[in-house]
């Protein structure tokens, strides 16, 4: 009997078109959110004013700050959309196994993460557009030269961060499909953890060990190596995952 | 070689046993019908051999491999059943396209062809099309797919006995053309039973038999005539149903073990005997004794 | 031939017979090569292995020889073998049969015999 050999690669390449079609959605889902954000951005995001003797300066803020947040969760929810039953299997219908699901899966992610922080950095030229237009007032440009290399640090800086949003959403979703209980039982742990963190001054800064860190090449380490090993839990879990279709 | 090969296969899910120590064994390019009753564990095997489900105990070979998470098995084999998961993104072509990328024995045109001969939409996607025609459009994709080992579940739910007819003859034609290891599990034994080699039936998790159909055609016998007289020829054999057909008339069904001289002796002697199908042997074994009528007899005595 | 699925006579024995008549009534010439076992398949619908074991009767009964490689060809005694097992097997069955109905009816072998002679005319008579 003639038995067809392929390569783990060959198919991971071949998932991942077939996902990048079949999860279309999640695009048009980035586009709306993204836009949502910019729509609360208009407003300002920190208004400071100053006066003197006959005058008063009005400072009016605008950042896409709140794009960048909505394009973090839509990362986290995104992935944890492909672990429920209805997306998980769609590769079960073709030539698959777990570890190349997964790697698929997972490379899936880093491309829309790419390209989620992508259009959300670049909305801050919409934002500032739309503001030209709408505000009588004069734009003063703060600290952005317009360097290129200054927007692509930004870029692979979001992209970190939605990534590992993303990644740890992929892994919270799995665990839920171990059993539903944990539908509860995670946000119970992370709820509880913050309170305790927070009432007993327990000397562990999540935020300030990642998101405060100086040395950007040490931010991006802890941040793909923290990505990585979340993707190997999902991956552990899902090694063990039945299809049930 | 044994395409598929099971040793004391159990599968359980939580305390219910699946599939209760079956073994078996299905040669290389054979067709063979999986049947059973509901529930019998026909499902739960093929996506066993499938590699979807992993056996809670016992061996499972598929390609002298086990199936469970293995990439080649997944390559050289598929699983079509009336639960395709389908992205809602693409259309039927698009579908079509992908298996085609995927599977490297895919015969394209014969899977336009087909689509075109069973008039499916092609802009259409999975999840619009009725019942049938998705059993219709996933039928199309296992026989396309070419794969050494096939495994259907039940490829007819919802079509009508046209479309059935046509599927079994197109079955039939590609495996003729290009010989595969195929399973179909139905419910129809009586409309595919020509088509098939072998069958292997299932009752309640266990392996009941695994014969060539001729076999199975000749594996039972429907005896009929007066009591008394059938009593001689049923003594201590293991009797499948018995019938009342009259006042002093009986039917029996039981396993064919007779030679041709007794049952030459059986007519001479006033017993009527006729033989019985394939499907309805599969039925009598696994049916509880004395089937519905059993019910209602003993309601009547209260 | 149309097949009968019915169960009364299996697939193959179906299969073997047709074959037989098709040399009985010289569609078939000895040393011709008959059906594949796939052609056969492809013709009344029926799995492979059912066609190859209609083949293989024939062949044990000596009605077909084997030419490896090349398929199954009509023995030269072919004819000759098919009608004397149709005189054993299917005559006698029948016979058997006939003569089970005429006691159930209280038949007398006389009665029979005039039977089967008037029969005999007049089956003779239309040829």
């Amino acid at each position: 009997m003639y038995l067809t050999e392929v390569k783990t690669s060959d198919i991971i390449g071949k998932q991942f078109r077939y996902k990048f079609k079949s999860y279309i959605g999640v695009f048009s889902s980035l586009v709306i959110i993204q836009l949502l954000g910019l729509l609360f951005s208009l407003s300002g995001s920190r208004f400071s004013s100053s006066s003197a003797v006959g005058y008063q300066v009005d400072v009016q803020y605008y950042t896409v700050d709140i794009v960048m947040i909505f394009t973090i969760f839509w990362g986290f929810m995104s992935a944890m959309l492909l672990t429920t039953k209805a997306y998980r299997e769609d590769d079960f219908a073709f030539i698959t196994n777990r570890f190349s699901s997964n790697l698929s899966t997972i490379a899936f992610l880093a491309v829309i993460s790419l390209i989620g922080s992508l259009t959300a950095v670049l909305s801050g030229f919409l934002l500032k557009v739309v503001v030209y237009l709408v505000e009588s007032e004069p734009l003063l440009s703060l600290n952005r030269g317009g360097i290129a290399s200054t927007y692509s640090l930004e870029i692979l800086g979001a992209f970190v961060v939605v990534f590992l949003f993303a990644t740890l959403g992929y892994a919270a979703g799995m665990i839920i499909q171990l059993h539903r209980l944990f539908i509860v039982v995670l946000p119970a742990i992370f709820l509880g953890g913050s309170v305790w963190v927070a009432t007993f001054d327990v000397p562990i800064d999540l935020f300030h060990f990642y998101f405060q860190e100086a040395n950007f090449l040490l931010f991006l380490l802890k941040m793909v190596g923290t990505a990585g090993v979340l993707c190997a839990v999902a991956m552990l879990i899902a090694n063990r995952l039945e299809v049930k279709r | 070689m044994d395409v598929i090969k099971c040793e004391d296969v159990t599968k359980t899910y939580r305390r219910r046993k699946a599939l209760d120590q079956v073994s078996f064994s299905i040669g290389e390019n054979k067709l063979v019908g999986l049947v059973g009753r509901n529930g019998a564990g026909k499902t739960t095997l093929m996506k066993v051999l499938a590699g979807m489900l992993r056996e809670s105990s016992g061996r499972v070979e598929v390609f002298s491999r086990r199936p469970f998470n293995d990439l080649t098995v997944s390559a050289n084999s598929i699983f079509i059943d009336d639960e395709m998961n389908f992205p809602p993104t693409m259309t039927l072509v698009e579908l079509l396209q992908e298996g085609r990328r995927f599977y490297q024995n895919w015969d394209h045109e014969l899977a336009m062809k087909l689509f075109e001969y069973f008039n499916l939409p092609s802009k259409a996607r999975h999840q619009d099309l009725s019942k049938g025609m998705q059993s219709t459009f996933n039928m199309i994709i296992g026989l396309c797919a070419r794969c050494p080992l096939t495994i259907f579940d039940e490829p007819t739910t919802g079509m009508d006995s046209v479309v059935r007819q046509d599927f079994y003859r197109a079955l039939l034609k590609d495996y003729l053309a290009h010989p595969r290891t195929i399973l179909v599990s139905t419910h129809y034994l009586n409309e595919m039973e020509e088509i098939l080699e072998e069958v292997v039936l299932l009752d309640k998790g266990q392996l009941v038999l695994q014969m060539p159909i001729d076999e199975l055609n000749e594996f039972t016998i429907r005896l009929s005539g007066k009591k008394d007289v059938l009593e001689r020829w049923i003594q201590g054999k293991e009797v499948l149903l018995t019938k009342e057909t009259g006042h002093d008339d009986q039917s029996v069904i039981l396993k064919n073990s007779f030679s041709a001289e007794e049952r030459q002796e059986m007519k001479r002697s006033g017993v009527h005997v006729s033989s019985v199908s394939a499907s309805d042997a599969c039925i009598y074994a696994t049916s509880p004794k004395g089937g519905v009528d059993h019910v209602f007899d003993r309601s009547e005595d209260k | 031939m149309i097949l009968e699925t019915d169960g009364i006579k299996p697939i193959y024995v179906q299969i073997s017979e047709w074959i037989e008549n098709e040399i009985l009534n010289g569609n078939l010439q000895k040393d011709e090569k008959v059906y594949s076992q796939y052609k056969l398949a492809d013709m009344y619908n029926i799995n492979p292995a059912t066609a190859a074991k209609g083949l293989t009767r024939l062949a044990n009964e000596g009605i077909l020889y084997d030419k490896r490689g090349l398929g199954k060809f009509v023995a030269s005694e072919a004819k000759a073998i098919i009608t004397e097992k149709r005189k054993n097997q299917t005559v006698k069955q029948l016979l058997h049969d006939l003569v089970l109905e005429a006691k159930q009816l209280g038949m007398s072998e006389d009665e029979i015999h005039e039977r089967l002679k008037e029969v005999w005319r007049v089956e003779n008579g239309r040829d």
